[in-house]
């Protein structure tokens, strides 16, 4: 019933505040609705306060590994879905390895991240694209339109809360979550940067969104589903990435996840085929 | 024909090794005649094939993970070119391929992708041997033949490297292995360059059994998406 009830305000946060309606700490401004007053954060918490139960609850799982069903949408089409199965080792922050295939077939891309560069390799057009893990890429990947870092960032997502002096965050409270700003300084003025949803009771991110400096948003991580790891946190079940500027919509559901493993440091290595074509994004 | 099977033996006597494989089992085949004489009794028994059906199991080794993952299915086969590739574990896809026409059906997304034959080949190496001479594929594929006995009995295996620089890129090598009872692929192995490996084992072959038309065809559920690589 709780799972529901979970699931059923994602929902309505999803359809109904994704467009930052004008909030404040007890209630709605404009709308024909009002909270009522008793609707207050559970903790009166700072916001320092509060990225310390975001860290403290969901920095315990350092690596994974599991079995994934991707879909690959269109946004603007909403048509042409696209499927594949793959496997997923991460390594806390920046190692990676993303394999997909297909049903009937061979290897549909292969991602690499050994903490240092990442590979992505589309055998079918021989090419790999190389960059930096650890900083986002100044190019858009046009063959899968998703960047390591934001599959790396949709899950782990805390690891980008920072309290670095060039930011201020600040926070809002809504029935059940917590919705955390994070605004960088550009030339004199701040901008947002980060919105994120949190549960108030577990802290567990569910939604976060990333701006440009126009404000525009550059990707959209909604979590859907979480498997509970008991002391050692929560986990995605299933995500939604959403790249507005690709018009891309992918899905990522995990299964078999297994959680504290550690891996050979060559499952984040990735040789360059013979005769492929390596594009460097940075 | 003739001049196909020539070139064959060509390539074949250009790949030909030391005639022992590293491989347990396995004798590298490095006679002339004795190559011509198997190519040409498995094409006499291929021609022989008007329909053949099978249960299959797929294993996919996928190397950075050193895992596997397994599927299973059904596989009818009807000439000139009608396939049915039934996957039923670990989800319900299937594959029919038509003539010239491919459907890729998964049913998951409520999806059909229709291709040509001559756009995705991939197929094609996988009816090696049953749709499609295994000489035809010599012709781009370097070649190695081998005889061998595993505890299903004696075989041969060709052993098929990609001459294509593009090809190359993509797949280190193919392999299917004929049985000597039969003479009809009772497995294939694809190699990618990125070190996976799939195999794909016929068990309960029937051979020239009764197929009713039925089975190949295949009508789209309304609700289903088109996908239409064709155009």
């Amino acid at each position: 019933m709780r799972e529901i009830r979970f699931i059923f305000v994602s929902l309505l946060i999803t359809f109904f505040l994704s467009g930052c309606a004008v909030v404040e700490k007890k209630g709605l401004i404009g709308g024909k609705g009002k909270f009522p007053d008793s609707y207050e954060p559970p903790k009166d918490l700072t916001t320092d306060e509060l990225i310390k139960n975001i860290h403290k609850n969901n920095t315990q799982i350092k690596s994974f590994k599991a079995d994934m069903k991707l879909v690959f949408k269109n946004t603007v089409r909403d048509k042409g879905a696209l499927e594949s199965s793959g496997k997923i080792a991460v390594e806390r922050p920046h190692k990676m390895r993303l394999r997909g295939y297909s049903f009937i077939g061979g290897t549909t891309f292969d991602i690499a991240s050994d903490g240092k560069t990442f590979w992505v390799y589309i055998p079918q057009e021989a090419k790999v694209y190389t960059g930096s893990s650890r900083f986002p890429c100044q190019r858009d990947l046009p063959a899968i339109k998703i960047r390591p870092n934001d599959i790396l960032e949709s899950i782990f997502f805390n690891d980008l809360i920072t309290f670095a002096r060039e930011k201020i965050s600040f926070y809002e409270y809504i029935p059940g979550f917590y919705i955390l700003y994070i605004a960088e300084k550009s030339g004199d003025n701040y901008f947002i940067r980060k919105k994120v949803w949190v549960r108030d009771d577990t802290y567990e991110i569910i939604r976060h969104q990333t701006f440009d400096q126009k404000r525009a948003i550059v990707l959209d991580v909604l979590i859907h589903e979480l498997y509970n790891f008991g002391k050692d946190g929560y986990f995605p079940k299933k995500l939604e990435i959403i790249r507005p500027a690709s018009h891309l919509d992918l899905a990522m559901v995990f299964s078999s996840v297994n959680i504290g493993v550690e891996f050979n440091d060559t499952i984040f290595q990735f040789q360059i085929p013979k005769n492929t074509e390596e594009i460097n994004l940075d | 024909m003739k001049k196909l099977l020539f070139f064959c033996v060509v390539l074949f006597l250009f790949n030909a090794g030391a005639g022992k494989s590293a491989e347990l089992n396995l004798n590298q085949i490095t006679d002339e005649q004795e190559f011509k004489q198997i190519i040409n009794e498995i094409e006499e028994h291929r021609e022989q094939i008007r329909t053949f059906s099978a249960e299959f199991d797929q294993v996919k080794t996928i190397m950075p993970f050193e895992e596997t993952e397994k599927a299973n299915g059904v596989f009818f086969y009807k000439k000139p070119m009608k396939v049915v590739w039934e996957f039923y574990a670990p989800e319900k896809n299937m594959v029919i391929l038509k003539e010239n026409r491919g459907f890729i059906v998964t049913p998951n997304l409520k999806q059909v992708q229709l291709f040509s034959m001559e756009q995705n080949n991939r197929f094609k190496f996988l009816l090696a041997g049953l749709g499609e001479p295994l000489s035809k594929f010599f012709v781009e594929f370097n070649v190695l033949c081998f005889k061998g006995e595993d505890k299903s009995g004696k075989f041969y295996l060709f052993r098929l490297s990609p001459k294509d620089p593009e090809m190359a890129q993509i797949m280190d090598n193919f392999e299917v292995k004929v049985s000597c009872v039969n003479m009809v692929p009772s497995s294939t192995k694809l190699v990618e360059k990125t070190g996976d490996i799939t195999t794909l084992t016929f068990s309960q072959i029937k051979i020239n059994p009764n197929i009713k038309e039925s089975v190949f065809e295949y009508k789209i559920p309304p609700a289903y998406e088109i996908i239409d690589y064709r155009e």
